[in-house]
């Protein structure tokens, strides 16, 4: 096991579980309470398009994908907050066009389907020594985004009205909010893929919501569980030879489901 | 009457001549063409652009559809992505007859692959002889790395490329891909230590190895003819050996 873990790649990919377990279900939390589950479907689309982007024309898949995803949330907060067309809209909108012109590269270009199919698996130890930085210094952002501010959070997360007329710097909190959730997907995707991404973000998150009955706990639920289902997951994985992404998803997921469980039996004796 | 019959005697008797001569065949791309060629088939009409990394994923146009139904013969793997296509749109009325064979380049597949198209195509004799220089091929590259055992005898090999590697005696220690590794492959290569990899170039996934302390020599074999101006079979196989003598001297 040390050895193993000694090893650079699964040392970084291990690594990386880690900070993203206990971060990204922070996101997760963003997702779920203001239904921006429509935008994790868009920006999925989006990293699609940001790898046959960067297949197309040499570039870093994961600087693409950040670039486009940051891209997409900025264009699609501005347009809705400016116009009355619904974010569901929008996001379905930019999801199809995305997919469009990820389809049109690759067919120009004769990209292997196969190279960017890889971006719906993910990868774990693929990662290099600076993408593991690039997240590392990501999950500190938003880990200091959400213990300094989570007042102002907070007012956002509950009623954006009543935070505005509070004094509160509805816009920023707002825009901060969307380009992590950007990120977090980025990076998620570049993690474990786009089929077991909700495993880190999501489901902690699901978790968390069900069993919280204020949102710093809420926020401190999902970090844990995400850590746990992260290590959990490594574990399970290298315990029966499976691959890391789907040992996460088998312990979030049985972990979840027993969570609910609970959840129904205490709702029933109450 | 007489000359009416003899006319007609004539005109089938070319037609047929012309039908013999002009047996045209498809293949789906330039792996089972080379299989095609060996079996001595000329003038083979490859679907997939050589310069494909991955050609199993080549989507068939609508114009190299007809193509293929007017053909006599198509070569194919059954891995390919177009062969879902082809199946529905040929009615059965097609007089296409479709050969299927195992696209693995060890010297035992290559020999049943070439004998199954050379009998449906009539041309044992070219493909005995054919097959006859491949062997001779095989004989000579075992002789050569016969002085290698040591390095032979440390090996991990991809799956897509264990059919050629078992033909030339290497026995792998493991055998990866063609997924990424699992955490368990690659506490199992930690274990062997290997000193040669054998990765296959069309879906590598050995990069992780390579940060071990002892870097193992690394090989990346062809199985499709293209890279490099490789065309034949006897082409692929020229190409590996090489990459192989690379990192063995």
């Amino acid at each position: 096991m040390i050895e193993l873990l000694s090893f650079p790649p699964v040392f970084r990919g291990f690594v990386s579980l880690l900070a993203a377990g206990l971060c990204f279900p922070l996101s997760g939390i963003f997702i779920l309470r203001l239904n921006l589950l429509n935008l994790r479907f868009m920006l999925m689309h989006g990293v699609m398009l940001a790898g046959a982007i960067a297949l197309s024309a040499s570039l870093d898949p994961l600087l693409c994908a950040l670039g486009i995803n940051l891209f997409l949330v900025l264009l699609i907060t501005s347009m809705s907050r400016r116009s009355d067309i619904p974010t569901g809209g929008l996001t379905t909108f930019f999801m199809v066009i995305s997919v469009g012109v990820a389809m049109a590269l690759i067919y120009k270009n004769q990209i292997p389907v196969q190279d960017t199919m890889n971006l719906l698996w993910g990868s774990i130890f693929a990662l290099s020594q600076r993408d593991l930085f690039l997240l590392l210094f990501f999950c500190l952002v938003i880990l200091l985004f959400v213990l300094f501010k989570y007042r102002q959070i907070s007012a956002v997360l509950i009623d954006p009205e009543t935070a505005r007329t509070a004094g509160v710097n509805e816009t920023l909190i707002f825009y901060l909010i969307m380009i992590f959730t950007g990120i977090t997907i980025a990076f998620a995707m570049r993690l474990v893929g786009a089929l077991l991404l909700d495993a880190l973000v999501l489901l902690p998150a699901m978790t968390a919501v069900s069993f919280s009955r204020s949102l710093k706990s809420m926020f401190i639920t999902a970090s844990l569980s995400g850590f746990l289902y992260s290590l959990g997951g490594f574990l399970l994985a290298l315990k029966v030879d499976l691959p890391v992404s789907s040992g996460v998803i088998l312990v979030a997921g049985v972990c979840f489901g027993i969570t609910y469980i609970v959840r129904l039996i205490y709702e029933k004796h109450n | 009457m007489k000359s009416i019959t003899k006319w007609t005697l004539l005109v089938l008797f070319i037609s047929f001549g012309l039908n013999l001569s002009a047996q045209s065949v498809v293949a789906t791309n330039g792996w089972t063409a080379s299989f095609a060629q060996l079996a001595g088939a000329d003038d083979v009409l490859i679907l997939a652009p050589s310069d494909m990394k991955h050609p199993p994923e080549y989507e068939i146009s609508l114009k190299e559809m007809q193509i293929v139904a007017q053909a006599d013969y198509l070569v194919f793997a059954g891995y390919e992505a177009m062969m879902g296509r082809i199946r529905e749109s040929l009615g059965d009325e097609s007089q296409l007859k479709m050969i299927q064979i195992t696209t693995v380049n060890s010297q035992q597949m290559i020999h049943e692959s070439v004998m199954k198209i050379a009998e449906v195509l009539g041309t044992q004799s070219v493909a005995a002889e054919n097959l006859k220089n491949l062997d001779d091929f095989f004989d000579l590259w075992r002789k050569d790395l016969s002085w290698h055992q040591e390095m032979l005898s440390s090996v991990i090999v991809h799956f897509h490329q264990n059919g050629p590697a078992g033909s030339l005696g290497i026995k792998p220690l493991m055998v990866f891909g063609p997924a990424p590794p699992t955490l368990g492959e690659n506490a199992e290569v930690l274990k062997i230590k290997p000193a040669l990899i054998i990765d296959n170039y069309h879906n590598p996934v050995a990069d992780p190895f390579l940060e071990m302390d002892e870097e193992p020599a690394i090989v990346r074999w062809i199985n499709f003819p293209g890279t490099e101006g490789t065309t034949t079979l006897m082409d692929v196989l020229e190409y590996n050996r090489k990459q192989l003598n690379q990192v063995l001297d």
